[in-house]
């Protein structure tokens, strides 16, 4: 009897400690995640001063991220903080990949620009000209 | 005893168990299918060659988002982890862009520098060339403009030349055309003294031989002297180039060779007389016609009379 009492009591332990696990697994009430809600909109500010809202591309992410920091604030209201934090990595990550598309785009465009005008003098000096010498 | 010892051997194996059946199958998420295709196209991208610390950062967020899908397959974890890797696959991809344009676009700038200095070098020769023409061109303007210079002097002091000699001319002409009515008005003032007639072969000054000589000699009357005078006075005005000739004439009566003789004698010193008055030598000569050129009958003694005569020809003017 007594030993069918001690199995019981593990087996309760047992369980209750499996549940808390898959709690933790999937998201619980951790400490406010102010730091990456701070990361995550100084990135989305980073993302608009840099133009990403112009870029097609670079405007999805940055829609992406701020999405999630709404998503966020809701999870935060709930006192989900472990997923309100992830959700704040995802707005940041997408925010900073808005930032490097935009550079890229301009990048591009700038590079694009200075060999169109090459391409002018060349066509202006004419095929002899650059030939010639 | 052993059924403690089983319960406490299945125990995480059944919480593992119903873990995974909470959380989904072995199969991965659409976020590591995606992530893992991002990583594909990243390692294929100029990244690979350009950005390659990128392209590491990339793989080792993706290596996390696979070891969260092996302990535990569809989690959220691996969802969440698989997501963050597939945006550093395609930043990575951004990066090799960046890197690639960067280049392209120093490339251009060089290029663009290095035309711009072609042009100016181009540019500056021309201008060199231009600016050498146009110093010859002023050179050679200043050339013609000295030539032309002096052929206008020359030209301006030839037309003055000219000026003054048609004024010379128009002065001589002028001072010849007074000379000849000077020399006209005193022939005709003659006609008190002496016939005068205009003929072809120029003005004929007829004096009568009675009036100049005494009968047959050559000796000139007193009274003739007077004549001569006014007519030397006349003739010493007319120009010198026109030549006067002294024609001595008689009448029939006597041998032709005494008359042609007395004639002759007698022109030569009405000849002698201008020359003592003034008329040139070189333009008068003395011709004895005797009676060849009679003016009228020799048979009466009028027509004798103006048979004997001196005629003075003052050739016409030229």
């Amino acid at each position: 009897m007594e030993a069918r009492g001690e199995k019981m009591t593990k087996l309760g332990l047992l369980l209750g400690s499996t549940l808390l696990f898959a709690a933790v697994g999937c998201g619980g009430a951790g400490p406010k995640p102010t730091g990456q809600l701070v990361a995550a909109e100084a990135a989305i500010r980073g993302a608009e001063e840099a133009g990403a809202q112009d870029e097609p591309q670079a405007a999805l992410h940055l829609k992406m991220a701020r999405d999630q920091i709404a998503e966020a604030q809701v999870l935060i209201a709930n006192e989900n903080n472990n997923k309100a934090g992830d959700a704040l990595v995802r707005a940041k990550v997408d925010a900073e990949l808005a930032i490097v598309l935009t550079r890229s785009a301009n990048q591009e465009a700038d590079a694009r620009r200075v060999i169109r005008q090459v391409e002018e003098l060349q066509s202006e000096a004419g095929p002899a000209a650059e030939g010639g010498e | 005893m052993s059924h403690l010892r089983i319960g406490s051997v299945l125990a995480p194996v059944v919480g593992a168990l119903l873990l995974a059946a909470g959380c989904g199958s072995s199969a991965p998420s659409k976020q590591l299918v995606d992530a893992r295709a991002a990583y594909d196209r990243a390692t294929a991208s100029k990244a690979e060659s350009l950005t390659p610390d990128r392209l590491l950062e990339a793989k080792q967020a993706l290596d996390d988002a696979e070891r969260a899908h092996r302990s535990e397959a569809r989690s959220a974890r691996e969802i969440h982890l698989a997501y963050i890797a597939e945006r550093k696959s395609l930043a990575a991809i951004a990066y090799g862009e960046i890197a690639h344009w960067k280049r392209q676009k120093v490339a251009a700038d060089e290029e663009y520098t290095r035309l711009l200095e072609k042009r100016r070098s181009a540019t500056e020769s021309a201008l060199a060339a231009n600016q050498r023409r146009l110093a010859e061109t002023r050179a050679e303007l200043a050339r013609k403009g000295d030539t032309l210079d002096s052929q206008g002097k020359a030209l301006k002091e030839r037309e003055a030349e000219l000026a003054r000699k048609q004024k010379e001319l128009e002065a001589a002409e002028k001072a010849r055309l007074a000379a000849e009515k000077k020399a006209a008005d005193a022939l005709k003032s003659l006609e008190e003294v002496a016939k005068i007639k205009e003929e072809q072969r120029g003005m004929v000054i007829t004096l009568s031989g009675a009036v100049l000589f005494k009968s047959d000699t050559h000796q000139l009357l007193p009274i003739a002297e007077n004549k001569l005078e006014q007519v030397a006075a006349a003739l010493v005005d007319t120009p010198d180039e026109r030549q006067i000739v002294v024609e001595g004439h008689t009448d029939s009566r006597g041998s032709n060779a005494y008359n042609e003789n007395l004639s002759r004698k007698r022109a030569e010193a009405v000849r002698t007389f201008l020359i003592s008055k003034g008329i040139s030598a070189n333009r008068i000569v003395a011709v004895g016609k005797g009676e060849s050129q009679p003016v009228a009958n020799n048979r009466t003694a009028d027509g004798r009379a103006n048979n004997r005569r001196v005629e003075i020809v003052v050739a016409p003017p030229r």
